[in-house]
């Protein structure tokens, strides 16, 4: 989406782009020279940049530029939005990258900008978990994500006065009005809807949500989880939404493990419960994994559909519509041992 | 004659009249050779990525030429079975429960269309499951 107007963007003159951050960065570093500013493979909303920061004492500051799309006004504001709520997880001792300027800027044509420090590490799902370098911080990965969890859902209502955040009180429904507005009906996904609404769990509690936790949106270091990144969707629901979504057989990536591909319910169970006192039933785990294989394929249906409709020419997003199918097989995959 | 030797070069028949060959298909598959042949081997990082994608685009275009006929057929039986007028119609009966005591039913003709999709868009998605549907 947006990628209409890729190739017009002011972003690709590195130079100009270099002049402008220093200015921005005057207030919170002083003066500093830029350096090795490098264009990074984003995500489709979103423009990436990597850059060094030199300040007058010759301390280097590892840096991460990321701009709104030209063109993405439905999603306006969303780099300094996610700002405000990096801010509010790093204070709730969630592993992320820190702040250091964000807002909208007449520098960036007043598109919406975050500036934050550049931690290293991989975010590649299929090297995560298939390289041998990454042993270590898959056997961690249960316990790391959740202590990084548990910290997401004791975010407070309170904490994100400032913040524009939606209330999901019931988030089949609210993904049942996403996919009628489509108006693309696939009957797979009535059936699972069926089966979810007459299947619905007790809630598990009322928290803040993530709301896209899976491999791909976390960063890795040798020895685990050094950051959770792409906070664009979070939102206030019910707190197994961000466990049964890296359930979802889309975001094992092809790993055997039933959670990230990596490990088991019980195992995730077991240990989010030691660090949030939250006790999940198995089967609540996966209504919620049903629900997002459900998500997934009706994001998959939206997505095709924006190139069908022409609000994209983006191959990738193209083929992200032919991805339909692999939800609703997954769906039935699912309810094959279930009765409605 | 002139002493050339002609007798092979008798054309194969043309599989797209009153078009001349080559084939949508064929042609397809020349874009499709020239981006894994020539483009790929030589690209890097998101451009590898990006081609990836194309090349794959490709081969679902070409199985969905070549399978579109027998699917479509075996999906307006599948549908017919199942009294359904159209996917909206069928969406709507199970929005309304019809085809609640009739789970098994729905259950194996919706999968027998989706995998048919998938076999289209996928085919290696089904043997990465553990179980069959």
């Amino acid at each position: 989406m947006g990628n209409l107007q890729e190739s017009t963007s002011m972003g690709n003159n590195a130079q100009s782009l270099q002049k402008k951050l220093v200015e921005i960065l005057h207030s919170t570093l002083g003066r500093v020279e830029v350096a090795g500013l490098t264009r990074l493979s984003g995500g489709a909303n979103r423009e990436t940049w990597s850059f060094d920061a030199v300040d007058s004492d010759d301390q280097i500051h590892e840096l991460i530029l990321q701009m709104d799309r030209p063109g993405m006004e439905r999603l306006e504001g969303t780099c300094a939005r996610e700002a405000k709520i990096l801010t509010i997880a790093q204070k709730n001792k969630v592993p992320v990258p820190t702040v250091i300027a964000s807002g909208h800027s007449q520098n960036f044509n007043g598109r919406s900008f975050s500036i934050t420090s550049r931690i290293l590490g991989e975010t590649i799902a299929r090297k995560i978990l298939r390289d041998d370098k990454w042993s270590y911080a898959r056997q961690n990965f249960i316990s790391d994500s959740a202590k990084a969890l548990a910290s997401i859902h004791s975010i407070e209502k309170t904490d994100l006065v400032d913040v524009d955040i939606e209330t999901t009180d019931n988030s089949l429904h609210t993904l049942r009005l996403v996919y009628e507005a489509l108006e693309d009906p696939h009957p797979t996904f009535d059936l699972a809807f069926r089966w979810l609404e007459k299947n619905h769990p007790e809630p598990t509690g009322f928290s803040f949500v993530h709301g896209d936790y899976r491999l791909g949106n976390l960063l890795f270091g040798e020895t685990g989880l050094n950051a959770v990144l792409d906070w664009e969707i979070a939102h206030f629901g019910d707190p197994c939404e961000d466990l049964g979504w890296m359930c979802v057989r889309a975001w094992r990536f092809g790993g055997s493990g039933t959670v990230a591909g990596i490990s088991d319910y019980e195992s995730l169970l077991e240990s989010y419960e030691l660090e949030s006192g939250r006790k999940i039933p198995v089967r609540t785990l996966q209504w919620w994994e049903i629900f997002g294989t459900l998500r997934w394929g009706v994001i998959c249906l939206q997505m095709g559909g924006d190139f069908r409709s022409g609000r994209t020419n983006s191959l990738e997003i193209a083929a992200i519509g032919r991805r339909v199918a692999e939800n609703e097989y997954d769906l039935l995959n699912s309810l094959g041992e279930q009765k409605l | 004659m002139t002493g050339i030797d002609s007798s092979d070069w008798a054309l194969p028949p043309r599989t797209n009249l009153p078009y001349d060959s080559p084939s949508a298909e064929d042609l397809i598959k020349a874009v499709q050779a020239y981006l894994s042949q020539d483009l790929l081997p030589n690209s890097s990082g998101a451009e590898k990525w990006k081609l990836r994608i194309a090349v794959n685009s490709l081969s679902i275009a070409i199985r969905e030429l070549t399978e579109r006929d027998q699917d479509r057929e075996a999906y307006d039986k599948l549908m017919n079975e199942l009294e359904a007028e159209s996917e909206a119609n069928l969406a709507s009966k199970i929005k309304a429960g019809d085809f609640d005591d009739n789970f098994a039913d729905i259950h194996k003709n919706l999968s027998e269309i989706v995998k048919r999709k998938l076999d289209v868009s996928n085919p290696a998605y089904k043997q990465q499951t553990p179980k069959e549907i």
